[in-house]
């Protein structure tokens, strides 16, 4: 039996075993999706909602945007790949918006790939196994470098691998991206321990790979971080100063050439953000509201104390997944405070410690830190609280550093008994001061067994303290403890994970229904826009089934879809207003033809409204029929002054007499249209599709025309007599985003040439003096 | 209750970091060595006692910043952020002095620069009238347009006011516990100032009593017999402390004035005499109120206390008094200040009939004399 293990698992102590070891732990995770033949993704949650309702109670609600974004966006993209078009644009959300260039669909990022290649089932199980496993490793050969135990460095990866951050957002662009964060650590270990440079391409393609992952604002922390680490390795290091000047010079150049190399995924979401609505939005803002409570850290001890969305008797939680996301096990945070109070001497802890204090006042807003911080540039529009990556990064690093520190300089009685007792005074003060915080919050179940859910996960945290701290001085004296403190580990983080996630059953995979097919079927006869109530078919699940709703919504919005929705047709774009009755002839002016309401509101809407008719009705929603405007139509030409005024009050009030219809509109893929009409004055074309810069007109095949805009909505200036006109989308920051990441392509040819012939630099005399 | 809790925060943390501070002193060797005719300690003494106040008020405030739930529409965060650069700037400079004995001449850098720092951060600098002692407001709102600098008037003011005060407590820095315990009487006074409903000023008040009690955790070491001094830095921010508590959110100058009216006056009065005799400012000499005192024959202890009862009393009377009221006590105070150096000259000459007023300019020379540097190692 014996002999048959050693032949099936590699030999410990090699990078072949940790491959072994975190494949095994994220099969392990992913095990009940694998075993059930289950969608390793939360589309239960559809359930929620008219017309879906069925017996099915969503397992994690707050795992929402998987199914009503991502997942949409990935489909989206594989038909259009499919179909041989680069899925540029959206045509089903809203009036159309920017697909590729929102950076969350992520189209060039690898692991997105295996959605095109693989059905969405295998997909997501491949996805998510890579994801883990890459975090897990990454970190691992990180913790190598540094010189740790090998068995260290495996406890190190299984804890960062399951640490909250990456299973909360597992299935998110942000995971994606944090992938990168051990990388580039390794990465410039390798880069200023070696002169051997074949680290350098591999940290351009870090760069460029992060920055396709799809998720800017955990870019952007991560590149700050590994800046940050740069720097101090570089200053630590007992090297010349021409010799860390060339060094830094190389990891710039590096840095550059990999932003370089990725221009055509930024350039067009530069584009998108400057005509954000959410950026404007954000930049009001006097102070930087994006912080937690001070309390809310006792998630990083219990990150049940809230409640947990997936406990069915324990859901009562506020924004579970912004606020515990800096959870990496109670061993590994104990472990990182013996470290920071034992060996505050070693540089590397005290860049780890301070790392972590950052963190702490960027998270928590620990003034005046917090107010000095948000005065670097980007810091002050960003979710600052999620700052929790790099803090839970950095807790596992400095609890490897301090389970290493204990064996192989042996432990510290003193520091370990003070470690102690911080971390149980730090859980009790924080637990106490939460306690009081939950107390005020009005929710689903009583407070009174709030109070005991809260007392059982205190006893959880405190068992699973005196486990930790038994096994850590087991493992002292005796290494082999450490495969039970591996496990251990793995039980705090990746079982807790475990329940956090969702598998969802085929039933539960995007059910398709009576309502779905005929709002599908009206989009594609007739481009009839929907309008829904409330949270029926939430943003961008329309996209999944292949119909336009007008409530569109990502993480940007568009500005000018949004102004003629808030302030002319009266109705948000945001699901959570459509509670009101929005305004009917706006509605009809956006082109739309069908309005969902549920099934119990019929009468009432009715009543309100007798004139409405009923397009289609089941025992869940019902579905108005509004006497909408084409897709595309013709209005009288004014002077270019007066237009906009013009257009905006026909909107206000509708007149169809001003209004005149084309020959033929058709929708082609990608959102390019083309319209055949016959006009004896001057006049405009008016699509109710979102202006957005790349689009283009062409005359009867030849003539280039302007796209204008007016309303938010694209509009052409027509010449008399008949004519066809073809929109179309040529994304034109995405074609100099090409042009630039091609030219960076040759230096980045350029630069590999370097890196492999470059002078290996000779230590000055004084270094090889001071190695004497 | 909750200022309670921040005074004994402070006073706890100066406590706890003070014989820290020490150990830390003897290690980077910056030590006061007795030497007369200044120095009337007896023995080696750590200075860097600044330093503990600093830290221990720096924690306080952190702690307060963060737990004590401060409006910062009222108190801007960055008026925070003066402070703790400004406090350290001057810490750090006057450890440097204390470790390295810099020239006199370019000891005022470290004050401008940190008073500097406050009228960047704005404290005060919103003022735009002050009251008239004689009724109404008078209007400082003035600005002066030199080509692409805009300078403010109460900026220049505010500058003025915190070199000041850094100034008075310098050179008050000469006994043991002498500064500091004026200090403390000053940081109570203005926190019962801040706490009236005349100006309630419920972040002044915190900063003030969060002040007091980290000077009084490090006077419990620093009272005679002193086992540590202020040092220049500790005498420096002091003084800086009580200039900003004094005009942020404005309307306590006054107080200030009469709080440290006997050193302001001292120091006024020893800084014009030695103008007078053509030697520089800056450079120290037994002259100040205090060393009279102790030459008449008082005891560290009694001298301190003498000076720590007459602040007290105008302290108290301050807080209690309206504009008009103010004006008035330092008439008073001006008449007391006037009256006791009188009786100190007149006890002096009593006491030594026959010995030559060794500090005494009893002629103005043509040229300043040789002058042996030993200001700046402040003694407490």
């Amino acid at each position: 039996m014996k002999k048959l293990f050693s032949k099936l698992i590699p030999n410990k102590k090699t990078n072949i075993f940790a491959v072994f070891l975190f494949g095994i732990l994220s099969i392990v995770f992913l095990s009940p999706a694998i075993i059930n033949s289950k969608y390793f993704a939360p589309t239960d949650v559809v359930r929620d909602n008219q017309p879906f309702l069925n017996q099915t109670t969503p397992h994690n609600r707050v795992t929402a945007d998987v199914t009503f974004q991502f997942l949409p966006w990935l489909k989206l993209s594989k038909d259009l790949l499919k179909q041989g078009d680069f899925p540029f644009w959206n045509i089903y959300s809203g009036g159309g918006l920017p697909l590729f260039a929102n950076m969350q669909a992520a189209t060039l990022f690898p692991l997105t790939w295996l959605f095109f290649l693989f059905n969405f089932k295998i997909a997501l199980l491949l996805y998510a196994f890579f994801k883990l496993f890459l975090l897990g490793y990454f970190t691992y050969l990180f913790l190598k470098e540094l010189g740790l135990k090998y068995e260290v460095c495996l406890i190190g990866g299984t804890a960062f691998m399951f640490a909250n951050t990456n299973i909360i957002w597992l299935l998110w662009p942000l995971s994606s991206v944090i992938i990168f964060l051990p990388l580039n650590f390794f990465l410039i270990e390798k880069i200023l321990s070696q002169d051997k440079k074949v680290y350098l391409p591999a940290f351009v393609c870090s760069i460029t790979l992060s920055i396709f992952a799809g998720h800017p604002q955990t870019l952007f922390y991560i590149l700050f971080t590994t800046g940050l680490y740069c720097l101090f390795r570089l200053w630590e290091k007992s090297d010349n100063l021409r010799r860390k000047f060339i060094r830094l010079t190389e990891l710039i150049t590096a840095s550059v050439i990999g932003v370089g190399l990725a221009t055509l995924a930024w350039l067009p979401f530069l584009e998108y953000l400057k005509l954000s609505e959410n950026l404007i939005n954000r930049q009001q803002y006097l102070s930087n509201p994006f912080y937690l409570q001070k309390f809310l850290f006792v998630t990083n001890i219990i990150p049940d104390f809230f409640g947990n969305p997936a406990y069915k008797n324990f859901s009562f939680m506020v924004g579970y997944s912004e606020q515990t996301m800096g959870y990496v096990g109670i061993s590994l945070l104990f472990l990182a405070l013996y470290a920071f109070i034992s060996g505050y001497k070693n540089k590397t802890i005290l860049f780890f410690s301070s790392l972590l204090f950052l963190s702490y006042c960027l998270i928590y807003r620990f003034e005046p830190i917090y107010w000095l911080i948000n005065k670097l540039p980007g810091f002050s529009l960003n979710y600052n609280n999620r700052f929790q990556y790099i803090w839970a990064f950095g807790a596992v690093i400095l609890g490897s550093l301090g389970l290493n520190d204990i064996m192989s300089t042996g432990l510290n009685k003193v520091k370990f008994t003070i470690s102690t007792v911080i971390l149980l005074t730090a859980s009790i003060f924080y637990s106490w001061q939460a306690r009081l915080f939950s107390k005020t919050l009005q929710t689903p179940i009583t407070w009174h067994s709030i109070t005991n859910w809260q007392n059982f996960f205190f006893i959880i945290f405190a068992l699973n303290l005196a486990a930790g701290i038994f096994i850590i001085l087991k493992a002292k004296n005796n290494p082999k403890w450490l495969w039970v403190l591996l496990l251990l580990v793995f039980f705090e983080t990746g079982m807790h994970g475990l329940i956090f996630n969702t598998n969802s059953t085929d039933k539960n995979f995007f059910p398709s229904t009576g309502a779905t097919v005929f709002l599908a079927s009206d989009f594609s006869n007739n481009f009839g826009k929907t309008f829904s109530f409330g949270n029926i078919f939430l943003p961008n699940l329309s996209t999944w089934y292949g119909f336009n709703q007008v409530t569109d919504y990502d993480a940007f919005s568009l500005k000018t879809s949004w102004d003629f929705k808030k302030n002319i047709a009266n109705f948000n774009y945001s699901p959570e207003f459509t509670n009101d009755m929005p305004n009917i002839k706006a509605l009809e002016f956006f082109g739309v033809k069908n309005m969902v309401y549920p099934q119990e509101l019929k009468t009432i809407l009715l009543n309100k409204n007798p004139g409405l008719q009923i397009s289609y009705q089941d025992a869940q929603v019902v579905i108005f029929q509004l006497n909408a405007l084409p897709r595309a139509y013709i209005v009288q030409a004014y002077a270019a002054s007066q237009l906009q005024n013009k257009i905006d009050s026909l909107i206000i009030n509708p007149d169809k007499n001003k209004i005149s219809y084309v020959d033929k509109y058709e929708l082609l893929k990608n959102g390019t249209s083309l319209v055949n009409y016959r006009t004896d004055k001057t006049s405009f074309l008016i699509t109710n599709e979102n202006y957005y810069p790349g689009w283009q007109a062409l005359l009867d095949g030849k003539d280039n025309l302007p796209v204008l805009n007016i309303s938010g909505f694209k509009a052409v200036s027509l010449p008399t007599g008949i004519h066809s006109i073809k929109i179309y989308y040529y994304p034109k920051s995405f074609v100099l985003g090409i042009k630039l990441s091609t030219a960076s392509l040759l230096f980045f040819i350029l630069f590999i040439f370097y890196s492999f012939r470059a002078r290996v630099l000779k230590p000055s005399n004084k270094i090889i003096q001071q190695q004497i | 209750m909750i200022y309670l809790i921040y005074f004994i925060t402070s006073f706890l943390l100066a406590l706890a970091i003070t014989p820290l501070v020490k150990k830390l002193a003897g290690r980077l060797n910056i030590i006061d060595v007795p030497k007369a005719p200044r120095k009337v300690h007896e023995r080696p003494t750590p200075l860097l006692g600044g330093l503990s106040i600093y830290l221990s008020f720096l924690l306080a405030i952190l702690i307060y910043l963060n737990f004590g739930n401060p409006n910062f529409e009222i108190v801007p965060i960055k008026f925070f952020l003066g402070i703790i650069f400004g406090g350290l700037i001057l810490v750090l400079g006057g450890a440097i002095d204390d470790k390295y004995n810099l020239p006199p001449k370019i000891l005022w850098l470290f004050p401008a620069l940190a008073s500097l720092i406050i009228v960047w951060s704005g404290i005060g600098v919103g003022i735009t009238e002050i009251s008239n002692p004689f009724g109404g407001t008078i209007f400082v709102g003035y600005h002066l347009s030199l080509v692409t600098f805009n300078l403010s008037l109460v900026a220049l003011l505010v500058w003025l006011w915190m070199m000041g005060m850094i100034f008075t407590t310098k050179l008050l820095d000469g006994l043991d516990g002498l500064c500091s315990g004026i200090a403390l009487i000053g940081g109570l006074t203005m926190f019962a100032l801040s706490l009236g409903s005349r100006i309630n000023q419920p972040i002044t008040a915190s900063i003030a009593i969060i002040l007091s009690g980290a000077i009084l955790g490090y006077l419990i070491y620093a009272f005679n017999p002193a086992s540590i001094f202020l040092g220049e830095g500790g005498s420096t921010f002091l003084g800086f402390m009580l200039g900003v508590i004094s005009v942020i959110s404005g309307a306590k100058i006054a107080t200030a004035l009469l709080v440290m009216g006997i050193p302001i006056l001292d120091v006024a009065w020893v800084i014009i005499k030695r103008l007078w005799y053509r030697h520089s400012p800056f450079v120290g000499d037994r002259q100040h109120l205090h060393f009279r005192l102790l030459d008449i024959g008082l005891t560290q202890r009694q001298t301190v206390l003498v000076l720590y009862g007459i602040s007290a009393i105008f302290g108290t009377t301050a807080v209690f008094l309206q504009s008009m009221g103010k004006l008035i006590a330092l008439v008073i105070l001006f008449c007391v200040m006037l009256a006791l150096a009188m009786t100190v000259v007149v006890l002096y000459k009593k006491k030594h009939p026959h010995v030559p007023d060794l500090f005494d300019y009893n002629r103005r020379p043509s040229s300043p004399g040789p002058v042996k540097k030993i200001y700046g190692a402040g003694k407490e």
